[in-house]
């Protein structure tokens, strides 16, 4: 079984403790359509990962295969704390380069996205990426680092990054020169002139110390969270892929095959690292769309019941076709896409949002057999009760009526 | 060491040339002959005996021929584009072209350096052929036999690997050679 869906339930226990514990202490810490969005994206991002990171795996599986120096045993500590120094330092380049070159920034904005920092922002992950770091991580399987090996070492460095998603911990003394903590990884979620390219490493800060893109955090400087131009939406889909639109736009407006091709190879600013404008940190609102309480609410339900379809795609989705494959991931994707939008305040979200319901209803009621489980009357009898009340509010409700509308 | 070791370290000598020589001036070029030296000064190893180095080499060789090569030829046909000019430029080109080559060739399309490694070496003979410059033609023709050399590999009367490894030793070495001599004369235009 997948270790992310225990993870999950790591993820969202610790969650609702920081929330709870920054409402204690009176933070602004938690917007819930922004929280609500980050665990949309995390949940896709784990559909597109079966389909997606398993080639960069399998990839990485064959170059071991046929080319490795010599298998590294896996009993020897010492090699395994090696191991993580190595894939660590090629965290930090693909890192580095998911914000330098224009196409890779396109994948990894998404969690730059959010203008908080919590721990539910450590989820908002890319659906679009996972091959560059897998393809940069090479040298480990021509060094002969086992494949089992580099997923538990891969897997330990992703879920390390998760705690330092938080303002509840402050600065950690010594740490603070060898590990990437709390602080140091707040100034790289920052917006303000001195965060911009800043604190790049996965575990450990040191390759930002020995390559020049370390910064402390500054205590006369609040640091503001988020990119310099929002994405203004809670559409998990449209968070994943608006900047690749925007690249689209931007090779449609450029002459020449080889000046296209520059769009998605040189810095988001350009080659010639053209001027941004200095930030001023105090002019800052952040987005918000004032969306009406019982839409929050309806969102918060259904994301529950999203995260059990999650767990229950990951569990059961190496035995499914490819087709049902697909299918369960368009059923994922299309409660987050309809979700997120109701939370936009989007006209369409609510026809959608009831399409998918009568869809849900129907699939339940004459398919007994729930994408190889199956579920006893009582319980499809409950889950119909539940999506039919869920149906009626949609059809009555008007998500747009105080929120600010999607652009 | 055998004739193959021995002409791979002729090839990186080369290769360690141009890294020296050229990299701070032409990033693509010097990338370009840093990966195949890499993949020959591994060749040396490989073949003087050290058998540990074998896939390493393997490896080296099938990144040179899926992104050293294209890079090569784009740096030579647009030596002003970042991609040749800039180092950071290049080494994304590397990446971009090695992971899809890699990613190609080992999920099944064997052919993908060999058809890479012949377009690049029928861009760069295009290019020298259009700039009526006969050395070019001449590291252009080289290449092409390299590569001829390698497609025939064990069926060819004569040692290919060898081969192989001499015609790109001469085929680099005559190519930098005017790409310096372009370099200088553009110098000397601008002046």
């Amino acid at each position: 079984m997948s270790p992310i869906i225990y993870a999950f339930q790591v993820f969202l226990a610790s969650i609702m403790l920081e929330a709870w514990l920054m409402r204690r202490r009176g933070l602004p810490g938690y917007d819930i359509p922004d929280a609500l969005t980050s665990l949309h994206a995390g949940a896709l991002s784990q559909v597109a990962g079966v389909m997606v990171r398993l080639l960069g795996f399998g990839v990485y599986a064959l170059v071991y295969k046929k080319f490795a120096l010599e298998a590294w045993p896996t009993d020897n500590p010492a090699l395994w704390v090696l191991a993580l120094l190595i894939y660590d330092h090629f965290y930090y380049w693909s890192h580095r380069l998911g914000h330098e070159v224009g196409l890779f920034w396109a994948s990894h904005v998404i969690h730059h996205s959010s203008e908080h920092f919590n721990l539910s922002t450590a989820l908002r992950q890319s659906s679009t990426g996972g091959i560059v770091p897998t393809l940069l991580s090479m040298p480990l399987a021509i060094l002969g680092v086992p494949p089992m090996m580099f997923a538990i070492i891969a897997l330990i460095d992703l879920l390390y990054q998760y705690w330092v998603h938080t303002e509840l911990v402050g600065r950690l003394g010594w740490a603070e020169k060898i590990f990437v903590t709390p602080s140091n990884h707040r100034v790289h979620h920052g917006q303000n002139d001195y965060c911009i390219d800043k604190n790049y490493g996965g575990v450990f800060i040191i390759w930002d110390r020995i390559y020049g893109t370390y910064e402390d955090e500054r205590a006369d400087e609040k640091v503001v969270y988020g990119v310099r131009k929002p994405v203004a939406s809670f559409n998990p889909l449209w968070i994943n892929l608006h900047h690749f639109a925007d690249l689209a736009g931007q090779m449609r407006r450029t002459p020449g095959w080889r000046q296209k091709i520059q769009v998605l190879l040189a810095p988001p600013g350009g080659w010639q690292h053209e001027a941004v404008q200095p930030f001023e940190p105090a002019a800052f609102t952040r987005f918000d769309r004032q969306t009406p309480a019982d839409v929050k609410r309806y969102a918060m339900v259904h994301y529950v019941a999203l995260v059990l379809l999650l767990a229950h795609f990951l569990m059961v989705q190496a035995g499914l076709s490819v087709e049902m494959r697909l299918l369960y991931a368009g059923v994922i994707l299309g409660s987050a896409v309809t979700v997120g939008g109701l939370l936009d305040g989007a006209r369409w979200a609510q026809g959608l949002e009831a399409a998918r319901l009568i869809a849900t209803i129907t699939a339940i009621l004459v398919w007994p057999v729930w994408f190889t489980l199956a579920t006893p009357m009582a319980v499809r009898v409950l889950l119909v009760i539940g999506l039919g009340w869920s149906l009626a509010w949609a059809l009555r409700a008007d998500p747009a009526r105080a929120a600010l509308p999607a652009e | 060491m055998n004739g193959a070791g021995a002409s791979d370290l002729v090839l990186a000598l080369v290769c360690g040339w141009l890294v020296a020589t050229r990299m701070a001036r032409q990033p693509g070029l010097g990338l370009a002959a840093l990966l195949i030296g890499v993949a020959a000064l591994l060749g040396v190893l490989r073949f003087g005996g050290v058998d540990l180095v074998t896939g390493p080499h393997r490896f080296a060789s099938m990144l040179s021929a899926v992104a050293a090569f294209p890079l090569l030829a784009w740096a030579l046909r647009w030596p002003d584009d970042p991609i040749a000019s800039r180092f950071a430029g290049a080494a994304r080109a590397v990446l971009l072209l090695g992971g899809i080559g890699v990613t190609a060739t080992l999920t099944g399309l064997i052919g993908w350096g060999a058809a890479v490694s012949a377009l690049s070496a029928g861009v760069i003979m295009v290019t020298m052929v259009q700039q009526r410059n006969p050395v070019g033609i001449a590291g252009a023709g080289a290449l092409i036999i390299a590569m001829a050399a390698a497609a025939a590999g064990k069926a060819a009367p004569f040692n290919s690997t060898v081969i192989l490894h001499l015609g790109l030793a001469a085929a680099l070495a005559l190519l930098a050679r005017d790409l310096k001599q372009r370099s200088i004369a553009s110098l000397g235009a601008d002046v």
